[in-house]
């Protein structure tokens, strides 16, 4: 008898006299649940598989936000061009290359095995940085305003965030797949949902900044503007500090120095530099110094619920806070924080209506804070932290 | 062929088929349109009929009275702006008192 023939009738367990359709249909079905048992034992591989098809599929569409969000930024910087009647002609291409040298832009973190001053070179590289930036962005646009060339500098380094990203996830991509290991896509795999959520965010707030609207992150800022509106005797004190405000009110018989970032442009500003400015050199006495910012929500937490506690409200990489805290200590300042919730896609994309309404019971809670914990002709620090885009002073 | 082989292969076949029309459902990227759909469908029941304004808004503040207006978002403008557009009641320049975007935002549970 034929091989063929004895192995379909031991897999079918079936005699020469069955029909042919059945014996077919059973060697089908034979064929499905070996292959389930087959999908059962490599099932790692087949996940594998699909972990490499979704990263796959993010890094395609990332690559093309990027392309998309580049096409934006140069359009925009022709177009500031061009309404500015500026008779300069640059090429889309020169201006795209500029903005792709900005892109691959590294900042070298400073050797952290010797401590000392590490706080100090740490700020010497974001403030050179933040320089280096800005000074490549004037060369494109040099007759526009400050606050459209601070708009521009803050998109580019949220195109220089996105390219990171892509450039991270590519490289675990390829290493995963160079030395077949599905552990490596495993994990990026796992990260997505956030990488997804951090990344729609940024593409958000390049947008929102070349606009120059109010960011969520803009609350603290916000909520400085507003507190001073209702203050009477406003003021801005003279001094040489880059991109920050410093205002001094009269609240109820109290004396209050406003600090905030200098808008309307999107910057952060210096504020640890006004502080230890108006305690060392103005020689301002204060009873309390009050942050309010912006604060990531935890899941569950509503948008707009606003905390008030002690330290400094401020985020970034410590630098300023350091600062803060090492002055205040010094003097024996007390620091009071209030902070407003929000989610990261909020505090970088355009400020929701929840985040404006919340500025407005901060104001009122700075308000009570003063009222209660500063007595009549003493003085208080009020500094508005984030990033002041879409909100002067 | 036996009536057991060919019940067994039948339903076996009906749950391989099942099995893949689940997998292709509940696949991450039909799990957020239905997802989104229903939200939607959730948040428009809450709001009400003829109750939409959504968009980026700005709204302009008589500095003198109090008076108020919520108008799009112009480029340009930015909270502390004063504006060329006046007070109705007393003429006073406006100004920009707030920006903000007004449409669906994903709150805590």
């Amino acid at each position: 008898m034929d091989l063929l023939v004895i192995l379909q009738q031991v897999l079918l367990q079936v005699g020469p006299g069955s029909s042919q359709g059945n014996a077919w249909l059973m060697i089908i079905s034979n064929i499905i649940w070996l292959a389930l048992l087959f999908l059962f034992f490599f099932q790692d591989y087949v996940m594998v598989w699909r972990y490499a098809y979704m990263v796959g599929n993010f890094l395609t569409g990332l690559n093309r936000l990027i392309y998309n969000n580049i096409n934006l930024v140069v359009n925009h910087i022709q177009q500031l061009l061009r309404s500015n009647g500026s008779s300069q002609v640059i090429d889309r291409s020169v201006i795209e290359r500029r903005i792709r040298d900005l892109m691959e832009f590294v900042v070298i973190e400073p050797v952290s095995a010797e401590p000392t001053g590490l706080m100090r070179t740490l700020k010497l590289l974001v403030t050179t940085y933040n320089e280096r930036l800005e000074e490549s962005l004037r060369a494109l646009l040099p007759s526009i305003e400050r606050p459209l060339v601070q708009n521009v500098v803050d998109a580019v380094d949220g195109l220089r965030e996105l390219n990171f990203i892509y450039k991270v996830i590519m490289h675990y991509y390829r290493l995963s797949n160079k030395y077949k290991n599905p552990y490596l896509m495993m994990q990026i795999y796992m990260l997505l949902p956030i990488l997804r959520e951090y990344v729609n965010a940024l593409n958000g707030a390049i947008t929102t900044f070349l606009k120059g609207q109010p960011v969520g992150d803009a609350a603290g800022p916000l909520t400085a503007y507003r507190f001073m509106r209702n203050c009477s005797s406003l003021e801005e004190i003279n001094h040489n500090i880059k991109d920050t405000y410093v205002g001094l009110c009269n609240f109820e018989g109290r004396r209050v120095y406003v600090v905030k970032a200098k808008g309307p442009g999107g910057t952060v500003g210096n504020l640890d530099d006004a502080i230890t400015y108006l305690i060392e050199r103005v020689g301002v006495r204060p009873r309390m110094i009050i942050t309010v910012d912006a604060a990531l929500k935890l899941e569950g937490e509503k948008t707009g619920s606003i905390a008030e506690g002690v330290g400094v409200a401020m985020g970034g990489i410590g630098v300023e806070r350091f600062n803060i805290e090492r002055i205040a200590s010094k003097y024996g300042i007390p620091l009071y924080a209030v902070l407003i919730k929000m989610s990261i896609p909020e505090a970088l994309s355009a400020m929701p209506k929840e985040v404006e309404e919340a500025v407005n019971e901060a104001v009122e809670r700075v308000r009570r804070v003063i009222k209660e914990g500063v007595r009549e002709g003493e003085e208080v620090i009020l500094v508005g932290v984030g990033n002041t885009s879409g909100v002067a002073q | 062929m036996s009536f057991e082989n060919y019940y067994v292969s039948t339903v076996g076949l009906i749950i391989f088929i099942i099995a893949i029309v689940i997998a292709l459902v509940m696949n991450e990227r039909y799990f957020r349109f239905i997802r989104n759909t229903l939200s939607q469908t959730d948040l428009a029941k809450g709001r009400g009929e003829g109750q939409v304004l959504s968009g980026e808004v700005e709204v302009l503040i008589c500095p003198r009275c109090g008076y108020t207006k919520t108008i799009p978002f112009r480029l340009g403008d930015y909270v502390g702006k004063i504006t060329n557009d006046v007070c109705p009641k007393d003429g006073e320049k406006l100004v920009v008192h707030a920006i903000y975007y007004v449409g669906m935002t994903e709150q805590g549970s």
